[in-house]
Protein backbone atom coordinates (compact mmCIF):
# COMPACT_ATOMS: atom_id res chain seq x y z
CA UNK A 1 0.00 0.00 0.00
CA UNK A 2 1.40 3.36 -1.02
CA UNK A 3 1.21 6.46 1.04
CA UNK A 4 1.75 10.06 -0.07
CA UNK A 5 3.51 12.37 2.22
CA UNK A 6 3.06 16.12 2.11
CA UNK A 7 5.65 18.17 3.68
CA UNK A 8 4.61 21.04 5.90
CA UNK A 9 7.50 23.23 4.92
CA UNK A 10 5.49 25.12 2.20
CA UNK A 11 2.49 25.87 4.44
CA UNK A 12 3.11 28.58 6.89
CA UNK A 13 0.79 29.95 9.44
CA UNK A 14 -0.01 33.52 8.52
CA UNK A 15 -2.36 36.14 9.76
CA UNK A 16 -4.63 38.32 7.64
CA UNK A 17 -5.14 41.91 8.61
CA UNK A 18 -8.95 42.10 8.31
CA UNK A 19 -9.05 45.75 9.22
CA UNK A 20 -6.94 46.92 6.27
CA UNK A 21 -6.47 44.07 3.81
CA UNK A 22 -10.11 43.09 3.32
CA UNK A 23 -12.50 45.55 1.74
CA UNK A 24 -16.07 45.43 0.53
CA UNK A 25 -18.61 42.98 1.93
CA UNK A 26 -17.73 39.38 2.54
CA UNK A 27 -20.45 37.00 1.29
CA UNK A 28 -22.34 34.94 3.83
CA UNK A 29 -21.07 31.56 2.46
CA UNK A 30 -17.51 32.83 2.99
CA UNK A 31 -18.17 33.63 6.59
CA UNK A 32 -19.23 37.24 6.16
CA UNK A 33 -22.53 39.01 6.64
CA UNK A 34 -23.04 40.19 3.08
CA UNK A 35 -23.67 43.73 4.30
CA UNK A 36 -21.38 46.70 4.75
CA UNK A 37 -22.86 48.18 7.89
CA UNK A 38 -25.94 48.60 10.02
CA UNK A 39 -27.45 51.09 12.40
CA UNK A 40 -27.32 51.08 16.17
CA UNK A 41 -30.20 49.09 17.59
CA UNK A 42 -30.78 47.02 14.47
CA UNK A 43 -30.49 43.26 14.33
CA UNK A 44 -29.65 40.74 11.61
CA UNK A 45 -32.13 38.45 9.96
CA UNK A 46 -31.87 35.95 7.10
CA UNK A 47 -33.56 37.21 3.96
CA UNK A 48 -32.59 34.09 1.97
CA UNK A 49 -30.57 30.92 2.44
CA UNK A 50 -27.30 32.84 2.01
CA UNK A 51 -28.28 36.45 2.62
CA UNK A 52 -28.58 38.57 5.71
CA UNK A 53 -29.96 42.04 6.19
CA UNK A 54 -30.16 44.52 9.02
CA UNK A 55 -33.59 45.48 10.26
CA UNK A 56 -35.16 47.57 12.98
CA UNK A 57 -35.60 45.79 16.28
CA UNK A 58 -39.37 46.31 16.48
CA UNK A 59 -40.89 43.33 14.70
CA UNK A 60 -44.03 42.29 16.51
CA UNK A 61 -43.81 45.13 18.99
CA UNK A 62 -46.73 47.42 19.72
CA UNK A 63 -45.41 50.77 18.57
CA UNK A 64 -48.35 52.96 19.62
CA UNK A 65 -51.92 52.75 20.84
CA UNK A 66 -54.74 55.20 20.13
CA UNK A 67 -58.14 54.87 21.75
CA UNK A 68 -61.46 56.62 22.03
CA UNK A 69 -64.38 56.10 24.40
CA UNK A 70 -67.94 57.22 23.86
CA UNK A 71 -70.68 57.23 26.48
CA UNK A 72 -73.70 58.75 24.79
CA UNK A 73 -76.59 56.75 23.42
CA UNK A 74 -76.97 56.56 19.64
CA UNK A 75 -80.12 55.30 17.93
CA UNK A 76 -80.98 54.67 14.31
CA UNK A 77 -83.90 53.48 12.25
CA UNK A 78 -81.99 54.02 9.03
CA UNK A 79 -81.57 51.48 6.25
CA UNK A 80 -78.05 52.41 5.22
CA UNK A 81 -74.78 52.89 7.05
CA UNK A 82 -74.43 55.77 9.51
CA UNK A 83 -71.67 56.62 11.95
CA UNK A 84 -72.07 55.31 15.47
CA UNK A 85 -69.97 58.26 16.61
CA UNK A 86 -67.05 56.00 17.48
CA UNK A 87 -63.80 56.61 15.60
CA UNK A 88 -60.05 56.75 16.10
CA UNK A 89 -57.12 58.26 14.21
CA UNK A 90 -53.62 56.79 14.03
CA UNK A 91 -50.54 57.72 11.99
CA UNK A 92 -48.37 54.65 11.31
CA UNK A 93 -44.63 55.11 11.76
CA UNK A 94 -43.86 52.74 8.88
CA UNK A 95 -45.60 51.58 5.71
CA UNK A 96 -44.98 47.98 6.76
CA UNK A 97 -46.80 48.32 10.10
CA UNK A 98 -50.02 46.50 10.79
CA UNK A 99 -52.91 48.14 12.65
CA UNK A 100 -55.13 46.07 14.93
CA UNK A 101 -58.50 47.76 15.37
CA UNK A 102 -60.84 46.63 18.15
CA UNK A 103 -64.35 47.91 18.87
CA UNK A 104 -66.72 46.93 21.64
CA UNK A 105 -70.15 48.25 22.51
CA UNK A 106 -73.46 47.24 24.02
CA UNK A 107 -76.65 47.40 22.00
CA UNK A 108 -80.39 47.03 22.27
CA UNK A 109 -83.42 46.52 20.02
CA UNK A 110 -86.99 47.55 20.53
CA UNK A 111 -88.49 44.98 18.18
CA UNK A 112 -88.02 41.23 17.74
CA UNK A 113 -86.20 40.15 14.61
CA UNK A 114 -84.45 43.43 14.07
CA UNK A 115 -81.21 42.82 12.25
CA UNK A 116 -78.20 45.11 12.37
CA UNK A 117 -75.08 45.29 10.26
CA UNK A 118 -71.84 46.75 11.52
CA UNK A 119 -68.68 47.59 9.67
CA UNK A 120 -65.32 49.24 10.15
CA UNK A 121 -64.58 51.89 7.56
CA UNK A 122 -61.06 53.13 6.88
CA UNK A 123 -60.31 56.60 5.58
CA UNK A 124 -56.91 57.74 4.31
CA UNK A 125 -57.46 61.21 2.93
CA UNK A 126 -60.21 60.84 0.35
CA UNK A 127 -59.67 57.09 0.01
CA UNK A 128 -62.43 55.11 1.76
CA UNK A 129 -62.34 51.33 2.27
CA UNK A 130 -64.72 48.93 4.01
CA UNK A 131 -62.51 46.61 6.04
CA UNK A 132 -64.97 44.19 7.62
CA UNK A 133 -68.64 43.82 8.44
CA UNK A 134 -70.97 41.46 10.23
CA UNK A 135 -74.63 40.97 11.04
CA UNK A 136 -76.34 40.62 14.43
CA UNK A 137 -79.88 39.43 14.93
CA UNK A 138 -81.03 39.12 18.52
CA UNK A 139 -84.40 37.46 18.97
CA UNK A 140 -86.87 38.90 21.39
CA UNK A 141 -88.21 42.37 22.00
CA UNK A 142 -85.94 44.52 24.09
CA UNK A 143 -82.99 42.22 23.57
CA UNK A 144 -79.70 43.51 24.79
CA UNK A 145 -76.30 42.22 23.84
CA UNK A 146 -72.72 43.10 23.32
CA UNK A 147 -70.98 43.34 20.03
CA UNK A 148 -67.34 43.51 19.14
CA UNK A 149 -65.44 43.91 15.91
CA UNK A 150 -61.76 43.36 15.26
CA UNK A 151 -59.69 43.62 12.14
CA UNK A 152 -55.98 43.49 11.37
CA UNK A 153 -55.26 46.10 8.73
CA UNK A 154 -52.19 46.88 6.64
CA UNK A 155 -52.81 50.43 5.47
CA UNK A 156 -49.38 50.71 3.77
CA UNK A 157 -49.01 54.40 4.58
CA UNK A 158 -47.43 56.82 7.00
CA UNK A 159 -50.29 59.28 6.57
CA UNK A 160 -53.05 59.61 9.16
CA UNK A 161 -55.55 56.76 9.04
CA UNK A 162 -59.09 57.08 10.43
CA UNK A 163 -61.14 54.07 11.48
CA UNK A 164 -64.88 54.61 11.85
CA UNK A 165 -67.53 52.36 13.37
CA UNK A 166 -70.77 52.32 11.36
CA UNK A 167 -74.08 50.51 11.58
CA UNK A 168 -77.59 50.35 10.16
CA UNK A 169 -80.84 48.48 10.57
CA UNK A 170 -80.59 45.90 7.79
CA UNK A 171 -83.90 44.18 8.56
CA UNK A 172 -86.92 44.56 10.82
CA UNK A 173 -88.70 47.62 12.13
CA UNK A 174 -87.35 48.39 15.57
CA UNK A 175 -85.01 51.04 16.84
CA UNK A 176 -81.37 50.04 17.20
CA UNK A 177 -79.53 51.54 20.17
CA UNK A 178 -75.83 51.65 20.89
CA UNK A 179 -74.36 52.74 24.22
CA UNK A 180 -77.77 52.04 25.75
CA UNK A 181 -78.54 54.33 28.69
CA UNK A 182 -75.23 56.10 27.98
CA UNK A 183 -73.14 53.01 28.63
CA UNK A 184 -69.60 53.09 27.27
CA UNK A 185 -68.23 51.92 23.96
CA UNK A 186 -64.61 52.02 22.87
CA UNK A 187 -62.44 51.79 19.80
CA UNK A 188 -58.73 51.05 19.98
CA UNK A 189 -56.11 51.03 17.25
CA UNK A 190 -52.68 49.48 17.88
CA UNK A 191 -49.73 49.83 15.53
CA UNK A 192 -47.72 46.60 15.37
CA UNK A 193 -44.22 46.59 13.91
CA UNK A 194 -43.69 44.28 10.94
CA UNK B 1 -85.59 57.39 30.93
CA UNK B 2 -86.63 59.94 28.30
CA UNK B 3 -85.43 59.51 24.74
CA UNK B 4 -85.48 61.98 21.87
CA UNK B 5 -86.29 59.06 19.56
CA UNK B 6 -89.48 58.35 21.55
CA UNK B 7 -90.58 61.95 21.18
CA UNK B 8 -89.98 61.86 17.43
CA UNK B 9 -91.85 58.59 16.99
CA UNK B 10 -94.84 60.01 18.86
CA UNK B 11 -95.09 62.49 15.98
CA UNK B 12 -94.03 60.23 13.11
CA UNK B 13 -93.77 56.50 13.90
CA UNK B 14 -92.27 55.81 10.47
CA UNK B 15 -89.52 58.42 10.65
CA UNK B 16 -86.05 57.33 9.56
CA UNK B 17 -83.36 59.01 11.61
CA UNK B 18 -80.13 58.68 13.51
CA UNK B 19 -79.67 60.49 16.81
CA UNK B 20 -76.40 61.03 18.63
CA UNK B 21 -76.83 61.69 22.35
CA UNK B 22 -80.37 60.35 22.38
CA UNK B 23 -80.95 60.96 26.09
CA UNK B 24 -80.07 64.66 26.07
CA UNK B 25 -82.54 66.83 24.17
CA UNK B 26 -80.45 69.98 24.47
CA UNK B 27 -77.29 68.37 23.09
CA UNK B 28 -78.56 65.73 20.67
CA UNK B 29 -77.78 65.66 16.95
CA UNK B 30 -80.51 64.42 14.64
CA UNK B 31 -79.98 63.22 11.06
CA UNK B 32 -83.04 62.59 8.93
CA UNK B 33 -82.87 59.79 6.37
CA UNK B 34 -84.65 58.25 3.42
CA UNK B 35 -86.72 61.28 2.59
CA UNK B 36 -88.19 61.74 6.05
CA UNK B 37 -89.52 65.27 6.47
CA UNK B 38 -87.54 66.84 9.32
CA UNK B 39 -89.52 67.67 12.46
CA UNK B 40 -88.74 70.97 14.14
CA UNK B 41 -87.01 70.95 17.50
CA UNK B 42 -89.93 72.94 18.88
CA UNK B 43 -92.38 70.19 17.96
CA UNK B 44 -90.07 67.51 19.32
CA UNK B 45 -89.72 69.51 22.54
CA UNK B 46 -93.49 69.46 23.04
CA UNK B 47 -93.53 65.66 22.91
CA UNK B 48 -90.33 65.42 24.95
CA UNK B 49 -91.96 67.37 27.76
CA UNK B 50 -94.90 64.94 27.76
CA UNK B 51 -92.69 61.87 28.19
Amino acid sequence: MAFATIGTRGIQAQSVDLSSKVTGTLPVPNGGLGIASGTTGQFLKFTGTETLASAADNAGKILQVQSSIRSTETVTTNGSYVDTGLSVNITPSSTSSKILVMIGHGMNYTSSGTEVQFRIKREIGASVTELTKFVINLDGQGSTGGSSIMVLDTPNTTSQVSYLDQFYRSNGSGNVYLCVNNSSASITAMEIGA
Amino acid sequence: MKRVSDAIQKINPDAKFTIQNNLDFDNCEIEWHEGTTPISLEDIRVEWDKL
